[in-house]
């Protein structure tokens, strides 16, 4: 008996000290805010700034199954880098072309078309700027033709072309508004600008007094001083902060158009034209997805605190141009008389995804559509991911038509993000089609930083703060037929080329004539 | 010689059968998996036990009544279940192996009752998983059922299991050459689920506690 009991409790010792075996996983960290502990070894170090950037890529990048369909190894990319990093590190001078080849070299191979990556080179003390789609895009035929499409509709506005509908009185129905930066700050930075003129006109006039009066004195004295303090002046979040201090500061002077410009138009300024083209074909085309704080009441306070008469009436004009479209849509299909539709998402670098409703999804039935699955980060391992999940997008409410019509969106290499999606929703939908070039590339979505936790991906860094800051995108996309697209782009129906040189010459745009044919003829 | 050798090895297989005893059976029962991970900074992340099933054939081998040795094939379940707290997500994980466990077994009692423990090794492989639950879309605010297989990828999944196990159980003869068992067991699993297809080390194990029933015949 004696024995059998010790047989018994020695096999027990034995499993006993067996059963600690688990093996401890790695200890990570989360990259989404500054911390010492995280980012502090890649402020004065370049192989800091590798480790960082590798590690933080390897935890929250949402494309690792793609990239390894596509044979980039990124435990292989550790292997070879590192030492080329710390390389750097024992040399005195490191330019930042240097830094910004060998980064090239890491991140070039990665698909993710929305990611831009910051790494500040503390030898020059500036910040290196890397995004692998710029790179990857710009080798393409159609890249700088469709970086210098500015959405004109000169040659078809005009009566004379007779390619735009007239209304009751005779004129083109047309119309178009900006709030983006350049266009709002045009008059006191092109030289021609009506603000410049008006001051350096008044300034000129000033002059030629024989016999000025003291407050006359005063007022040229003022005038040259606003006049040198726009010298330069640049459609940037700074500029338009300089700009304000300035139009607070010679109010009194009541230069016409010298209104402050609401910093707010710095991120949700956009350009947007609608013409009723003939056949009675609905035209918008708009340079980016920031159509919401305009149309959305509740989201008009959030976007432009404390706005004032100027900012009220920028919002009112976007809001209007498209009314116009939107109304005219619905008058004319309801007559009968509605030709087809045109969206213009061409040079349009994406946005606010709640404006699908007010783009395609102004065209269809409520309740929502889908032209795509997504796929979330979820787990620091790299193939950790949630099942693929249909993304409904959301499409008007309220009494409206859904199109029947023909409906053509025009895309181009520089249509990116949102754009990607209205291109893509074209090619799902049975009475749409995609019309111009390939598109950029960059489906996946992104949030802001500071909603990183909810899903534990996306941004890296903080921008402007940490050594590494990268922009990144939270999720996958894939199409209805399981395709990823990310790094090559939505490929039109009906590929055409923008011949720049007519477009230049005289505002012919053939892609637009394309997408006015295939809806005039069916073909 | 080769004649002399067979005879002296039917001689000793014929001594050990007068004193050895054959067993076959038959378990069924239920497990409740616990699966580990490190969730590192995802600390919302939650992972609880899942109840599963065990059903198997058994064969064992007695050289005296007290010590046995005793090999299984059984299909077990090794579920488990994911949630988060701040979003409403839940991801319940269905795994199905099939296992060979091999243990020696002690017994002590009398003729009708006896109390019994198992100890052993036991391999196993990973047939197939499947999960279901609810997925939340950030970018909708939309919440999203799904219930799909899970497809193995070569690089990450560890298809093949291993582990250590023991039980503890009460055995009651119910005649002449049937018994009834009810046993406790204990798999603990030795090897990661996950391969370290990574630079960086991830390490996933389950530990699975299982309480059965069996029926056997005693040759």
């Amino acid at each position: 008996m004696k024995h059998k009991i010790l047989s018994i409790m020695g096999a027990v010792l034995l499993m006993l000290t067996l059963l600690s075996c688990h093996k401890d996983s790695d200890t990570l960290v989360s990259y989404d805010h500054n911390e010492t502990l995280v980012f502090g070894e890649a402020e004065n170090s370049f192989e800091g700034k590798f480790k960082v950037l590798w590690n933080a890529l390897n935890q929250n990048y949402a494309l690792w199954d793609l990239e390894k369909e596509k044979g980039l190894d990124w435990d292989k990319v550790y292997d070879t880098y590192l030492p080329k990093f710390q390389a750097l590190d024992k040399q005195n001078d490191v330019t930042d072309d240097v830094l910004s080849d060998l980064l090239y070299e890491v991140l070039g191979p990665l698909h993710d078309s929305h990611m831009i990556v910051e790494v500040k080179n503390h030898r020059t003390a500036k910040s290196v700027v890397i995004s692998p789609s710029e790179y990857r895009n710009s080798s393409r035929d159609d890249y700088e033709i469709s970086k210098s499409y500015d959405l004109a509709l000169t040659y078809y506005t005009k009566k004379e072309n007779g390619e735009i509908e007239l209304d009751a009185d005779g004129k083109p129905c047309y119309a178009e508004y900006s709030t983006s930066l350049e266009d709002l700050m045009a008059p006191v930075m092109k030289e021609d600008g009506a603000v410049l003129k008006w001051i350096n006109d008044s300034i000129d006039v000033l002059e030629d007094l024989t016999l000025p009066t003291e407050e006359q004195l005063s007022t040229l004295s003022a005038l040259k001083a606003l006049l040198s303090g726009l010298n330069g002046v640049q459609a940037s979040p700074a500029g338009v902060e300089y700009y304000n201090m300035l139009a607070t500061r010679f109010a009194y002077l009541e230069v016409p158009g010298l209104d402050p410009i609401h910093k707010s138009f710095g991120d949700v300024g956009l350009s947007i034209k609608y013409a009723l083209l003939k056949g009675k074909i609905a035209y918008m085309g708009f340079s980016d997805f920031s159509l919401s704080p305009y149309l959305e009441d509740a989201q008009t306070p959030e976007y432009f605190p404390d706005a004032d008469e100027f900012t009220l009436k920028h919002i009112h004009m976007i809001k209007s141009v498209w009314n116009k479209w939107f109304q005219t849509i619905q008058q004319l299909h309801k007559s009968g008389e509605l030709g087809g539709v045109i969206l213009d998402v061409r040079g349009n670098g994406g946005g606010f995804l709640n404006d699908f409703q007010y783009v395609f999804g102004a065209l269809l039935p409520s309740g929502g559509f889908t032209s795509n699955y997504i796929r979330y980060k979820r787990g620091t391992g790299r193939l950790d991911y949630s099942p693929w999940m249909p993304n409904v997008y959301k499409t008007i409410s309220g009494d409206h038509v859904s199109v029947t019509e023909p409906i053509v969106v025009l895309s181009n290499c520089s249509s990116v993000s949102m754009a990607e999606i209205t291109s893509l929703s074209a090619k799902v939908a049975d009475n749409a089609r995609l019309i111009g070039k390939r598109t950029w590339g960059g489906l996946c979505a992104l949030t802001d930083n500071i909603e990183y936790s909810y899903n534990y991906s996306g941004h890296i860094g903080v921008k402007g703060v940490t050594p590494v800051y990268v922009y990144l995108p939270m999720l996958a996309t894939k199409t209805l037929d399981g395709q990823q697209l990310e790094g090559i782009g939505i490929t039109p129906d009906i590929e055409v080329d923008l011949d720049s040189k007519l477009y230049e010459t005289n505002g012919k745009d053939t892609q637009l004539d394309r997408a006015l044919q295939y809806i005039r003829t069916g073909n | 010689m080769k004649k002399r050798k067979l005879i002296l090895a039917c001689a000793m297989l014929l001594a050990m059968t007068v004193h050895a005893q054959w067993r076959v059976g038959a378990t069924v029962g239920a497990d409740n998996n616990v699966f580990s991970m490190d969730k590192q900074y995802q600390t919302d992340w939650q992972t609880k036990s899942r109840w599963g099933l065990t059903m198997g054939v058994s064969g064992q081998y007695n050289f005296y009544d007290w010590l046995g040795v005793r090999a299984d094939l059984n299909w077990t379940q090794k579920n488990y279940r994911r949630h988060r707290d701040r979003l409403p997500i839940n991801y319940k994980y269905y795994n199905n192996y099939l296992q060979l466990p091999i243990m020696a077994t002690f017994s002590v009692g009398g003729q009708k009752l006896r109390g019994f423990a198992n100890l052993g090794v036991y391999g196993g492989y990973w047939l197939s998983s499947h999960r279901e639950g609810i997925e939340f879309n950030f970018l909708t605010e939309t919440s999203y059922d799904f219930s799909e297989k899970v497809e193995f990828d070569s690089d990450r999944d560890q298809r093949w299991d291993c582990g250590l196990l023991g039980g503890i159980g009460l055995e009651y003869r119910i005649a002449s050459h049937w018994a009834a068992q009810v046993e406790l067991r204990y798999y603990h699993s030795l090897t990661s689920v996950q391969k370290q297809y990574m630079k960086v080390k991830d390490y996933r194990y389950n530990s699975t506690l299982a309480i059965q029933l069996g029926a056997y015949y005693i040759f």
